[in-house]
């Protein structure tokens, strides 16, 4: 609205002035909608095309072009077997802390030996290094060694080791909700869960999602009816863990059985912790359209 | 510009053929004319030592222990039949093994000592040298991890193991001694240099018929540190340089510069002894220093430095985050190679002709830079971890322009004139504007 066309000077009459004009406006747009609604009910097509034409600009549908994206994958699948399990021999995990952990590490670890199939958690010991792990677990035909972080009584971060020759990721683990903070939550049950794995689209993207593959078991145990999801987001994966029920033969519902968190890739090292293949920099988050997985 | 490269995953060789300015992660940004993939063998037999030998000829040494000579030709782009008027007109590569040894590594000896070692990863022999024999066209030098030097004979486009000799082991880098010219008729023992985890630098000699290997000398740690603590001894590159009393004498005279693991950066010189001249920490805490390469001075064909001091040389360090380094001679840190866009470890930089700096590494991509102003020339997706880049040629390839773009030109520069009349016009009728919002 210009400037001189406001000329009222008091301001309650002013601001009703501008209800009114708010009102009419809301009013305008309502009615504008409703014949819109009734118009495409009329001619689906025109939601089609309407539909089509007003796409809304997300962050993500923004992101900047990554060329890794479109590329496939070099080398044959079994060459990417070899640092993952080839499907023949069931991930067998060792699970253990940080040294002097806390009470908080070892109620993650009780968390995640529920979640992650075929777990064998050690208490950790002071004066064992990170080398003598990896032949301890190598020795006993061990696939991943997960290490838990944690920091000032609170879970910071996550490593897990493919064994025997890496590679190493590190996770920051953030926005932890326990089970039983979890509103209607089930109980999980033993199954081998099935695995969604949601928008690792990059090469970087596609060696964590291989990651994830080869800590749970191919075969799945339907009966089960358990599903965990990782979905990345804007280079967040958040964890979590549902029960699918068949309502009737045309509803599915769904029930969460918890936990909840987040993880976030910091680091990815090739072999057991040596040369750095990706580490997230500060300087990474000035670009908000940018993303690595 | 044609660049053949090492890729890990499948174990293959990518001839890239780009133009300077090629950035294949902008979209808009000119693209690589091909990328084409040769002798894909898989991620087991990865090719960890590439080596041009002669214009037509490549030799690979592979991560399962063979070694492979291979006849490049040039052949007619197959072409798509799509506007072949458009699209640049160049040869592509066509590879082929002529002839291969195999059988060259062991990790036996690895086994023992890797109880040792500070590194986690479970040791596997690999290459860490492969070079041509100075004044010898038919010889080859291979060093391995586990501390094996074999000898290849090349006759007749055919390689054969002639002697295989060992030495102390873990090995990280073996460099020849091409300082000095040798006359192809006289017959003169080969020095090279070596040194490892807890394996300090050594000189050897190889006689003239290679049938002898004699360690002749042996560096020294340097003194403990403030708190009487030993120093790691862990080499990792070495680079010989002129020594100063000229070309002509036949004394055991050897001036090198070394690189270990912890960043430390050592001057040695045989004459005056075996503590290093000079040894300057490059690095902070805990960065691993992996390669070396000096970029302001005449180099060999094997890459040691034609220069008799150190004083004016500039150097890139890479190490085992993502940085590549490069430092004056004080030492004093000048700046980084693609700062903030290298986001995986550099397994492999080379300085060619003192101009471009190629690099490769972890983060599957390979670079070339400016070696002077460090601005980045060319950066290309090969879609594998890289461990070597070898550049075939220089030459810019022409694109041919498409005629209506020239006409589009002539056009917008008739109009001109016009185009300036219209901005004095909305300049006129801006700053018009702004007076108005001023006085209201």
């Amino acid at each position: 609205m210009a400037r001189d066309e406001i000329s009222i000077r008091n301001k309650m009459k002013r601001q009703a002035l501008f209800a009114d004009l708010k009102d009419q406006k809301n009013k305008d747009r309502h009615s504008m909608r409703r014949t819109r609604a009734k118009e495409e009910r009329e001619n689906p097509e025109l939601k089609e095309k309407r539909l089509q034409e007003n796409v809304t600009n997300t962050i993500d549908s923004l992101r900047v072009y990554d060329e890794t994206i479109s590329q496939p994958t070099d080398g044959d699948e079994n060459d990417f077997a070899r640092f993952f399990n080839r499907g023949t021999e069931p991930p067998k995990i060792l699970l253990t802390t940080n040294v002097n952990a806390k009470k908080k590490a070892y109620e993650f670890a009780n968390v995640l030996i529920e979640i992650l199939p075929n777990v064998t958690f050690v208490k950790r010991k002071f004066g064992y290094k990170l080398k003598e792990m990896a032949e301890f677990c190598n020795n006993r035909n061990y696939t991943d060694l997960v290490i838990i972080n944690e920091d000032k009584k609170k879970v910071t971060g996550l490593t897990f080791i493919h064994l025997p020759e890496g590679p190493t990721f590190y996770f920051k683990v953030s926005s932890y909700v326990e089970v039983q903070k979890i509103v209607g939550h089930g109980r999980p049950t033993s199954h081998i869960p099935e695995l969604i794995l949601n928008n690792f689209n990059t090469r970087l993207g596609k060696t964590v999602g291989k990651l994830f593959q080869s800590i749970f078991p191919r075969n799945p145990d339907f009966e089960g009816r358990q599903v965990i999801t990782l979905h990345n987001q804007r280079d967040y994966i958040f964890f979590r863990r549902h029960r699918y029920v068949f309502r009737n033969e045309e509803k599915v519902g769904l029930q969460e059985l918890g936990p909840q968190f987040t993880l976030k890739l910091q680091r990815l090292q090739h072999g057991i912790k040596e040369e750095t293949e990706w580490e997230h920099s500060a300087a990474m988050d000035k670009e908000k359209k940018k993303f690595y997985l | 510009m044609r660049l053949l490269v090492a890729c890990d995953d499948s174990g293959s060789i990518k001839e890239v053929v780009c133009n300077r300015k090629t950035d294949t992660s902008v979209q808009t940004a000119p693209q690589p004319f091909h990328i084409g993939v040769h002798l894909s063998e898989g991620l087991d037999s990865r090719v960890e030592k590439m080596e041009q030998i002669f214009d037509n000829r490549l030799l690979i040494a592979r991560a399962n222990g063979v070694v492979q000579l291979v006849e490049i030709s040039l052949v007619p782009r197959p072409s798509d039949g799509q506007s072949s008027e458009l699209e640049p007109k160049f040869d592509v590569m066509d590879l082929k093994v002529v002839s291969s040894v195999q059988g060259l590594l062991d990790d036996v000896p690895l086994q023992d000592l890797h109880k040792k070692s500070k590194k986690r990863s479970t040791p596997r022999d690999g290459f860490v040298a492969m070079q041509l024999i100075p004044g010898c066209s038919n010889r080859v030098f291979c060093a391995t991890k586990s501390g094996r030097i074999h000898i290849l004979s090349l006759k007749n486009s055919t390689l054969n193991i002639y002697k295989s000799h060992s030495v102390k082991a873990p090995l990280e880098f073996a460099q020849i001694y091409d300082n000095k010219a040798i006359k192809p008729q006289k017959k003169a023992s080969t020095t090279f240099a070596f040194g490892g985890e807890e394996n300090l630098v050594k000189l050897a000699k190889l006689s003239a018929d290679f049938k002898k290997l004699e360690n002749f000398w042996e560096a020294k740690n340097v003194s403990n540190d403030r708190l009487d603590l030993k120093v790691p001894i862990w080499p990792m590159r070495l680079k010989f340089l002129n020594t100063p009393s000229g070309d002509n004498s036949d004394t055991d005279d050897y001036h090198f510069l070394a690189i270990n693991r912890l960043g430390h950066l050592r001057e040695y010189r045989t004459s005056t002894g075996r503590k290093p001249k000079s040894s300057y920490a490059l690095l902070s805490k805990n960065e691993a220093a992996t390669g070396l390469q000096v970029f302001n001075a005449d180099l060999t064909p094997l890459g040691n430095v034609k220069a008799d001091t150190v004083d004016d040389l500039k150097i890139v360090i890479t190490d085992s985050k993502r940085n590549v380094f490069a430092f004056d001679s004080f030492p004093r840190a000048i700046g980084k190679y693609g700062a903030g866009d290298i986001t995986g470890a550099a397994t492999f930089v080379n300085v060619v002709n003192n101009k471009l700096l190629l690099q490769c590494g972890l983060d599957r991509y390979v670079r070339a830079f400016d070696v002077e102003s460090r601005s980045v020339l060319c950066k290309i997706y090969v879609g594998a971890k890289a461990s070597s880049v070898l550049l075939i040629d220089d030459k810019e390839i022409d694109v041919p322009q498409p005629e209506s773009s020239n006409k589009k030109r002539k056009a917008t520069e008739k109009n001109s004139e016009a185009e300036a009349l219209e901005n004095e016009e909305l300049w006129s009728t801006l700053e018009g504007s702004a007076k108005k919002v001023k006085t209201g």
